[in-house]
């Protein structure tokens, strides 16, 4: 009887079992489609049997666990490819939007370059002409325009740069904070034996995000919990406690990090960060002031060398020396203002020139006025070019001397001129060391200002000629050896370059992502079909289990009808 | 393997958005008719593709210029034209003077008519095409000849010629220097001063017209005004009632400086403008001997005799001449302020020869002007074929091959169909169906 009553058991648990096993099956398949989902499994062992004399009976079946299927190296190799396809995806939007600004159309910076020239072309045939001046000046306020909206556009990405990152960070905080959360629900599970798979799946998921947005690196300790580091070591979860990353604008130096961790705030330096933050940063802080320092030497090029040939000019009103463009401001170091006889009085002097930190000397004589030592620099001293300005009042002069590279810096000493003479004032700082950026910008407002030629005969071209010529001219780029507009192609095809690589990196490195997340479907993937046929498979082992209580019943029934 | 759902729907999902990508980059080529429009298309491309078209832009620019500059040549050269059957008539008149029996009336209506025909090379000489002289240099707004009260005829134009790029780093003379052409003057040896290469057609036939007079052998002044002279040939001041000036010591006073009659100019610089007193602060600079110069009004004009030598000045700045009293100086201005000019009017036929050589220099430049608008006719051709072949080789870096757009076009369209097919079968195969 005891036998039977315990085959009624068999029959239960097995029924039991197989349900268990039914729910799992319609659980897997009812997340089929869940991101980030892992297939669970009942794990059904055999009661451990009971020895009866010499025979050992089974005692039926018995669900030891539901576990997930689970591969930690595709989840790690996940995470790290995550990282790295976050990289180059986050580069890949500014990037876009800086090769639109860096655009090579017709309405781009070299066609309004190549314009601007044109018209001097055109002026070089009637050069009184109203019409012709006009339209030199207006080409020179459209390529001023040109260069001012380029400037706004890069400006303005750098800032919606900031700002995407700066949205994106309330996000990841949040992300950081549920992390924390399920650290903490998976250790309590864990301790208390329980299997905290969704809080599992859910986690990984997150981890992964985590990896494509910031680039951070994963640890989990013999608890289960999860730590989270920046590439760099800054942590940003341990267990349960959830660090915050906050961000500031600054005015000078765009938008800071700071790392929030309970009352201490840490400052985050922006290399800290891998993944999408660092595509967005490399674009802002390598990429973005590269192509902006391109543009500025280009305008200084176009400055200094379309001013310098004005320069030698005369206008219709018989004025000479008027630029065409306003200088580069931020470059006057001035120096020495002469007094009356506007002679240095330094008789055998040496004037020195320290240019990238290597000194030249230039003799200065006693009769030589600012024009003379002016020359003598200029033939003398290969990267600087002197000039004599107008001091503040109308009787006075300065020698200027400025380097003819964008970053170089100049530097000029007049101690060693003995015989310092009081007439060679110097007020303040005596030729400062300059650097500065370019602004290019019309300084005539009228037409006939403008030099077209040597004389003020309305007839004469040979200076508009000269600057017409400059089109041609290979003095623009850093190495002085491009056209204005090949430079600007430069720039462009850089950018484009730049692009054309990100393009490449997105595609294999999303090739790589899109196998590995197969792999792990593989191991941890819901497949329906197999799902099916397993639910047919323990269908019918449901339907046999009942099969055999209801045999088992009619046995009993058999047994206790006996009685009667 | 196991293979589930997610995997082939990721499968498609990747391969339909690539087949998308590329469909859309075929169908903005196709579209456009452009392979790059972007940089990153071919970075390599981009600079080519914006120095080929800065060039195209340059060499339709050239285009335009040579097309105004010939307009302008052919304006020149129909006035050279003009000039050049004014002169022939001038020299026909010439002949029938000399061969003719003609009697005095018949003389006299013949210089007349040279007189005619000197106004009317003037006004030649003074030519404008819209606003602008076309001989007076740079000054194009100045009238280049203009005649003055005593009749002689000053050029106030400067020597520029006005150059055009016509091609790449090329220039190109366009214009006419009024200066040579009709005063024969031009810097012959690059020194910046302008050196006398033949004789000045006004004078030329000024002098042509005087001998008609019958004035040759004469001395006369600007007007045309016969001088009286002493038995040495030295021509005599005279006062506006005509008779003879006198010094204090009642002698007569001899026009001569330096063994020759008095001639003066004005001193101009290497641009052909008059130079003042106050400018004359150097005088090397002017190839001149250092003088004294006394006078309030700096304004004034420095005046050269025939020899270079700079004529003594009186403190008004005028130009003075001494008389056979020691320190007495007498002014060289005649009745209507302008320094005497004398000069010996030649015997006709010398004068012919002298008109022969003024025609070769006009039919020169002439030949120089045609010679010009053939350099730019050709040089137009040249950069009209290379704008062509700009804009091919432009091309080449910046249009699509629509037929290979479209082909690819196409395969991708298979592409995308067959990978749709394939995925809605698979999709109706399912384990449900057999269950």
């Amino acid at each position: 009887m005891s036998g039977l009553f315990n085959s009624l058991h068999i029959g239960q648990s097995s029924i039991f079992a197989n349900q268990k096993n039914m729910s799992v099956l319609g659980n897997n398949v009812a997340n089929a489609n869940t991101e980030g989902y892992s297939r669970q499994e009942v794990q059904m062992e055999a009661w451990p049997t009971v020895q009866r004399g010499d025979l050992s009976f089974g005692q039926g079946v018995k669900v030891g666990d539901i576990a997930r299927a689970h591969d930690r190296f595709i989840t790690d190799r996940l995470r790290d490819a995550s990282e790295e396809y976050g990289e180059a995806e986050g580069k890949a939007t500014p990037l876009t939007e800086l090769e639109r600004i860096i655009g090579i159309d017709e309405n781009s910076l070299a066609g309004s370059i190549d314009d601007f020239f044109d018209a001097w072309q055109e002026l070089t045939v009637n050069p009184e002409g109203e019409a012709e001046r006009n339209l030199v000046l207006r080409q020179g306020g459209a390529l001023a325009t040109r260069f001012r909206q380029t400037e706004n556009s890069l400006a303005g990405l750098e800032d919606s740069i900031d700002s995407r990152l700066e949205t994106e960070l309330k996000n990841v905080n949040d992300k950081l904070q549920q992390i924390a959360d399920l650290n903490q629900r998976i250790t309590q599970a864990t301790s208390t034996g329980h299997n905290p798979n969704t809080a599992l799946d859910e986690r990984d998921r997150l981890l992964q995000e985590l990896s494509q947005e910031l680039g951070s690196k994963v640890y989990i300790n013999e608890k289960g919990a999860a730590s989270v580091y920046l590439p760099n070591g800054p942590t940003l979860v341990q267990d349960n406690q959830a660090n915050q990353i906050l961000a500031g604008k600054s005015a000078t130096d765009g938008l800071q990090f700071t790392l929030k961790s309970g009352k201490t705030e840490t400052s985050l330096p922006s290399r800290s960060f891998g993944g999408e933050f660092k595509g967005y940063i490399d674009v802002r802080d390598k990429i973005l002031p590269e192509v902006k320092a391109d543009l500025d030497q280009l305008q200084h090029d176009l400055i200094i060398q379309v001013n310098a040939k004005h320069a030698t000019g005369t206008n219709l009103d018989a004025e000479t020396g008027l630029n065409f463009f306003q200088p580069v401001t931020s470059y006057q170091s001035d120096a020495f203002a002469l007094d009356d006889d506007g002679f240095a009085d330094a008789d055998g002097d040496l004037l020195q020139l320290t240019l990238n930190g290597n000194q030249t000397e230039v003799g200065v004589a006693e009769s030589d006025t600012l024009e003379d030592i002016r020359d003598k620099i200029n033939d003398q001293v290969d990267g600087v070019l002197a000039s004599v300005v107008q001091g503040e009042n109308e009787d006075t002069y300065r020698l200027k001397v400025v380097p003819a590279e964008k970053d170089a810096t100049v530097e000029v000493n007049t101690e060693n001129l003995n015989s310092t003479p009081n007439n060679l004032v110097a007020s303040g700082n005596v030729f400062a060391t300059v650097d500065g950026q370019a602004v290019l910008q019309v300084a005539l407002n009228e037409p006939e200002k403008i030099s077209a030629g040597r004389s003020d005969a309305p007839g004469d071209n040979q200076t508009a000629l000269e600057i017409a010529e400059l089109r041609d001219a290979q003095v623009a780029g850093s190495n002085k050896n491009a056209t204005f507009v090949d430079a600007y192609g430069k720039i462009s095809s850089d950018v484009g370059l730049e692009m054309k690589q990100n393009e490449f990196e997105r595609e294999s490195l999303r090739d790589t992502l899109n196998q590995l997340e197969n792999r792990r479907d593989e191991v941890v993937g819901v497949s329906i079909d197999e799902s099916m046929i397993d639910l047919q498979r323990y269908q019918r082992a449901f339907q046999a289990s009942a099969q055999f209580v209801t045999t088992v019943d009619e046995m009993l029934q058999t047994l206790l009808s006996i009685k009667r | 393997m196991r293979v589930t759902e997610m995997m082939s729907y990721r499968f498609l999902r990747t391969e339909i958005n690539d087949i998308n990508n590329r469909m859309m980059d075929l169908q903005k080529s196709a579209s456009t008719g452009k392979r790059v429009l972007e940089s990153s298309d071919d970075p390599g491309a981009v600079r080519p593709i914006l120095n080929f078209r800065s060039q195209i832009d340059a060499n339709e620019r050239f285009d335009k210029n040579i097309s105004r500059a010939n307009a302008h040549l052919a304006n020149v050269d129909g006035i050279l034209d003009k000039i050049g059957n004014s002169l022939i008539k001038v020299k026909e008149h010439g002949i029938h003077f000399i061969n003719g029996s003609l009697n005095d009336d018949d003389r006299e209506t013949i210089a007349g008519q040279v007189g005619e025909l000197k106004k009317e090379l003037l006004g030649l000489a003074n030519s404008r095409v819209g606003d602008d002289f076309l001989f007076s240099g740079y000054k194009v707004q100045t009238r280049p000849f203009q005649q003055n009260a005593n009749g002689t005829i000053e050029y106030h134009g400067d020597t520029g010629e006005k150059e055009l790029e016509i091609a790449p780093g090329e220039r190109l003379a366009v214009t006419v220097s009024g200066e040579y052409l009709f005063a024969g003057r031009k810097d012959t040896d690059g020194d910046g001063w302008l050196n006398a290469t033949g004789k000045d057609l006004f004078s030329v036939i000024q002098h042509i017209e005087w001998a008609m007079q019958g004035k040759s052998g004469e001395m006369v002044d600007a007007s045309g005004e016969v001088w009286p002279e002493v038995e040495n040939g030295q021509p005599l001041m005279v006062n506006e009632d005509g008779t003879l000036k006198t010094d204090t010591s009642g002698d007569p006073i001899p026009l001569i400086h330096a063994d020759s009659p008095v001639h003066l100019s004005k001193l101009r610089d290497s641009e052909g403008n008059p130079v003042t007193i106050r400018d004359l602060d150097d005088p090397q600079e002017y190839n001149v001997e250092s003088v004294e110069i006394s006078g309030n009004n700096l304004d004034n004009f420095v005046y050269v005799h025939a020899n270079g030598d700079i004529a003594q000045m009186d403190s008004d700045g005028d130009p003075v001449i001494e008389t056979s009293v020691a320190n007495e100086y007498e002014k060289l201005l005649d009745s209507d302020g302008n320094p005497y000019q004398l000069t010996q009017v030649p015997e006709l036929e010398d004068t012919l020869t002298n008109l022969d050589e003024v025609m070769s220099r006009v039919s020169n430049e002439r030949g120089r002007v045609g010679a010009t608008m053939n350099r730019l006719e050709s040089s137009q051709e040249i950069r009209q074929q290379a704008t062509t072949d700009l804009k091919e080789l432009l091309s080449t870096y910046e249009d699509a091959d629509i037929v290979e757009a479209s082909t690819k076009l196409i395969q991708q369209e298979t592409s995308l169909r067959a990978a749709l097919s394939v995925t809605s079968r698979i999709s109706k195969i399912s384990i449900l169906d057999y269950m």
